[in-house]
């Protein structure tokens, strides 16, 4: 072999071996975008089966509270209406005037278990979740604590667009509800904050009360209350911040994006 | 051997690599990369044993020096590296180590009746082994998440320091004789890219020890 031949040889063997080395490191980087892919469309899928799941948790649960509603008012309420008639009939009659007084006394309690059945049976069915904004549901929360007269709730806001999913209602109206439960009937709070306010991209809610407060660290064990505000955060991807002072108060903020 | 550029410059590189080894791999932990900075002072004494013996002019030992001690050691520890340590494949790295000291026992019989300036064609067989352990890590690299962040991981580093030396040295090894006897003027350039692929290999090592990613 001349050496002009061999140059050539060894240049082109030493060429078709680089292009080996490159292509190694090509065929790695194309296979790290691809497993970056993949592993986004996983993350997506993820997001995706987990919002499912929960709008159909709170379909169901929908459908059940619904369910239970109807049953109370047709089943349960029918039976007692029946009852009140017969002990009213049993008055009228005045077959036993000497236990007429009792006969009274039964007729006006099946009387009330009817008519805070009803309440329970419209609370059950109704829709207003779904009817009404997050706005006017939280107002309704307001006046409901505030006619019981325990504690005055101040509820303020921005005015602005609270047109939000179904899902995202109903677990911030949960928060709230849980939040005012908590203020009640643990804290003994004479007052409470509700503030709500909204821009193009994130809603923020902040909750505040002038109770007892509690400790953090004792609570945070086994406060089923708390995780379940926090878990409903989390499911809103939004994030959490809750502060507690002994005979100051407590305070939750939380901010979701929409 | 010991004229060439590897032998004068190229050690203080693999002596860098060493002692920047000795500090970043304990703070890697992967596994098998602690061994890497004893074996790089190890090459660096040999080496410097090497230069020694060029300088007093005791030339006869120099090639056995290279033949029995250094190359061998080079290819052992590379396939028992990447193959029994990088890869797992325990039995498959030894057999591997098995065939290549099959392969210059063979030379060294050949060296008898055909006298051999370098036991070229074992070494070459040994890079040929090493080429493919590396393609297996990469096809496994692949596969696996690390892929993602493989350049943090030394031991992608590693593979590709030891592909890039000993897949493109390998036509050079495999003429080594030939060229040495027939093209001289070939054989010393030649020498000197090989040279310079050597230095790129550690500067490849140590460009990864800096870049890996620390615990």
């Amino acid at each position: 072999m001349e050496q002009k031949d061999l140059v050539i040889l060894l240049v082109l063997i030493s060429l078709f071996l680089i292009i080996f080395l490159v292509g190694s490191v090509l065929y790695v980087l194309q296979n790290r975008a691809k497993k970056i892919l993949n592993i986004k469309e996983k993350e997506n899928l993820k997001i995706m089966y987990e919002q499912q799941l929960l709008t159909t948790q709170l379909e169901m649960q929908t459908q059940t509270m619904q369910h239970i509603g109807r049953e109370i008012h047709d089943n349960v309420g029918q039976k007692l209406t029946l009852a009140s008639i017969y002990t009213q009939q049993l008055a009228y009659e005045n077959k036993a005037p000497h236990i007429n007084d009792k006969i009274d006394n039964i007729s006006n309690i099946i009387n009330e278990s009817l008519a805070e059945l009803r309440q329970l049976s419209k609370s059950l069915t109704d829709d207003r979740i779904l009817e009404h904004n997050l706005l006017q549901l939280l107002q309704q929360e307001t006046n409901n604590i505030n006619d019981l007269k325990k504690c005055e709730v101040h509820f303020t806001h921005n005015n602005s667009s609270f047109e939000l999913p179904y899902q995202t209602k109903s677990i911030l109206l949960r928060v709230v509800q849980e939040f005012f439960q908590n203020s009640i009937k643990h804290a003994h709070c004479n007052n409470i904050f509700l503030n709500l306010s909204g821009t193009d991209n994130q809603l923020t809610l902040h909750l505040q009360d002038d109770g007892v407060g509690f400790e953090k660290t004792i609570t945070a064990q086994n406060g089923i209350g708390l995780k379940n505000i926090e878990k409903r955060t989390a499911i809103l991807k939004g994030t959490y911040i809750l502060n507690s002072i002994i005979n100051k108060g407590t305070t939750l903020h939380i901010t979701i994006p929409i | 051997m010991s004229d060439s550029f590897f032998s004068f410059y190229a050690k203080y590189f693999i002596l860098l690599c060493a002692v920047l080894g000795f500090y970043f791999t304990p703070k890697l932990k992967l596994y098998g990369t602690q061994n890497l900075p004893y074996f790089l002072i190890f090459l660096f004494l040999g080496e410097c044993v090497a230069t020694l013996l060029f300088k007093y002019k005791v030339y006869y030992l120099i090639t056995p020096l290279y033949n029995y001690v250094l190359l061998p050691a080079q290819i052992i520890f590379y396939l028992w590296l990447i193959g029994y340590k990088f890869l797992s494949k325990k039995s498959f790295a030894k057999r591997l180590v098995f065939l290549y000291l099959t392969s210059l026992v063979i030379e060294v019989f050949v060296g008898l009746v055909m006298p051999l300036n370098i036991f070229s064609k074992s070494y070459s067989l040994g890079g040929i082994m090493l080429s493919y352990l590396v393609i297996l890590y990469i096809l496994q690299l692949t596969k696996s998440d690390e892929v993602i962040t493989f350049y943090k991981n030394l031991h992608f580093w590693v593979c590709i320091g030891v592909a890039l030396y000993y897949t493109l040295s390998f036509p050079f090894y495999t003429y080594y004789n030939t060229l040495l006897n027939k093209y001289e003027n070939i054989f010393y350039v030649y020498r000197n890219i090989i040279g310079h692929l050597s230095v790129g290999m550690y500067l490849t090592f140590i460009f990864g020890m800096i870049w890996s990613k620390k615990t």
